[in-house]
């Protein structure tokens, strides 16, 4: 079809907004908006481009639902999210900016805690002698629950954190945190350590897989991941 | 082989057919399996907040019913319906047809294992399949077998515990035979924080957990059972085992010297299984069947079939005896049971 609109989303604030800039602007897409603060813009040159400005988890879900065909975002939140959505997305290239480990991360003072195999262990001692179930905060509950389940972990509860998820345990909203570390510095300053790397993640470029056959969608796609 | 026919069968055994609810408190469900089951559960919470799930398993939603009616007595059920799972990552349909049979309060083990067992030998009798294989194994047998291993205690629970779990079972055998999990420079600087710790109030809480707990469980592993240098062989031993595979009759003997080759003090008396040889059916020990549901405390069976060139599995079975508890019989309450698959008849 002549003269469709083909959006790519990017991220909308933050360091990172500016990293996926570059990555445009290295490759001779010059993106071109009316102001600062105008979450549309456009492409010098692909009059039919739309970019849009986006939050890092709503790119993907937009790229699952074909509302954008091309995309950047988290490692992280594509593998994250649901499997409708996630089997939609296709990974086009990893960046190496943004990069930051999923971790599992335990108190200092468990010192008794090393791996896998002791949380299993630690996770019936909860059962056993507080009748409860060990609590793990978190923002990424699909992937905890995959990871505790291929570790044989059944007797855990997952408690939502969206944000500082890091003092959870200090507060007693749970008792251990699956969050993401960069530098392992904000794990250290709270008094955690980690036991185990889910997942190595770092910013991406996706294609929906409903638009990326398409002719100017491939170029596009060519030119970003170079 | 019609519906009809099989329940024919199963009254005349006399299992009596029970209606299930279609839905079940999740408590019990999560108790049974854990969080981990949570992702398959179709739930939802009632104006009182009590969260419900659609049935995900018929077998469970028979004993919650057998509990709930306060029965003392031995009793026979069987149950035919629809059980609702959310399929992991592929298309397949969320409603599961289930037909089961099962004897609550079984306190004579061999002879209601031996029915459970010749009541499916029944159904597949009956059933167009001309060639199929009983296999019988029993988990107490491998529990007992690691419990004579020279490994840490914490180790043979952990065996033990994850049986039926086959991945993440292997990997922890990866582990014991390769100790590569533990780094002992990190495990010398966790000793002197130890040490300074114990000094401390040991009822003092670290997120959730005593730090008399901790160091108890930090002495377990370090000081009075740390890992032994015979893991490698007791690997050896565990896989060994899982292979065995021979008639049944022949079981015994194979057992026994298998037990005497790693001087296991074990034995198998001849009469110990509950079926024999048999005319109609191959009947086989075979130690590593039926590993993917952990409430199976003693006999475990199942036959299969060939369908289309494929190896299938008609009827699954075997002994729970913990499970009741577990899901709130107040008194320890012992089962044994088995499922069909009715598609295959």
């Amino acid at each position: 079809m002549k003269n469709e609109i083909i959006n790519i989303a990017t991220l909308s604030k933050g360091r990172l907004k500016d990293q996926a800039e570059k990555v445009f602007k290295k490759n001779g897409l010059k993106i071109i908006s009316k102001s600062e603060r105008s979450l549309i813009g456009s492409i010098k040159g692909f009059p039919n481009v739309r970019v849009m400005y986006m939050n890092a988890t709503e790119i993907i879900e937009a790229l699952g639902k074909g509302v954008c065909a091309i995309g950047i975002s988290g490692k992280d939140l594509w593998r994250e999210s649901e499997p409708s959505i996630q089997s939609k997305v296709f990974l086009v290239k990893e960046f190496e900016w943004g990069k930051s480990d999923l971790v599992v991360a335990v108190p200092t003072t468990w010192i008794d805690c090393v791996n896998s195999a002791d949380l299993e262990e630690i996770s019936f001692e909860f059962y056993k002698k507080k009748k409860r179930l060990m609590r793990v905060a978190t923002k990424f509950k699909n992937l905890s629950r995959d990871w505790f389940n291929e570790r044989g972990i059944t007797q855990y509860e997952l408690i939502s954190s969206l944000g500082a998820t890091e003092n959870s345990h200090i507060i007693g909203k749970s008792d251990l945190i699956v969050d993401l570390s960069s530098t392992g510095e904000t794990l250290r300053q709270n008094n955690l350590k980690t036991i185990e790397v889910i997942l190595k993640s770092s910013a991406c470029l996706f294609t929906s897989k409903k638009l990326k056959n398409k002719k100017e969608v491939k170029k596009i796609v060519k030119l970003l991941s170079k | 082989m019609k519906s009809k026919n099989l329940f024919k069968i199963l009254k005349i055994k006399g299992f009596k057919n029970i209606e299930l609810d279609n839905i079940i408190e999740s408590k019990y469900v999560l108790k049974r399996s854990g969080g981990s089951y949570r992702q398959f559960l179709f739930s939802f919470y009632d104006q009182n907040l009590k969260e419900w799930s659609l049935v995900p398993d018929l077998s469970v939603s028979s004993v919650v019913k057998f509990i709930q009616n306060k029965i003392k007595s031995k009793t026979k059920w069987f149950y035919t319906g629809e059980a609702y799972r959310k399929q992991n990552k592929n298309y397949n349909s969320p409603i599961i047809n289930q037909t089961g049979f099962e004897i609550f309060a079984s306190n004579d083990k061999f002879k209601d294992d031996k029915e459970i067992i010749q009541t499916s030998n029944e159904i597949f009798k009956k059933s167009n399949f001309k060639i199929g294989e009983l296999n019988i194994s029993n988990i107490e047998i491998f529990n007992a077998l690691v419990n004579r291993l020279t490994l840490a205690r914490r180790w043979k629970d952990r065996i033990k515990r994850h049986f039926c779990r086959e991945v993440y079972f292997n990997q922890l055998l990866k582990k014991l035979s390769s100790s590569t999990d533990i780094d002992p420079i990190a495990v010398e600087k966790d000793k002197k924080i130890a040490e300074k710790l114990r000094k401390q109030n040991l009822n003092t809480l670290y997120s959730g957990r005593t730090l008399k707990d901790i160091l108890e469980r930090f002495d377990l592993k370090n000081y009075k059972e740390p890992r032994s240098g015979t893991d490698k062989k007791n690997v050896r031993v565990i896989k060994e085992y899982l292979k065995i595979s021979c008639p049944i009759d022949k079981a015994p003997d194979t057992l026994n010297k298998f037990f005497k080759k790693y001087k296991l003090n074990l034995f198998i008396s001849d009469d110990y299984f509950p079926v024999g040889s048999n005319n109609n059916i191959r009947i086989k020990f075979s130690a590593n069947i039926n590993r993917s549901l952990e409430y199976y405390s003693g006999m475990v069976f199942n036959i299969s079939v060939n369908k289309k060139g494929k190896k299938s599995v008609l009827v699954s079975g075997g002994r729970y005896d913990g499970l009741l508890k577990n899901l709130g019989s107040k008194k320890d309450t012992s089962a044994v049971g088995a499922a069909i698959d009715m598609s295959l008849l």
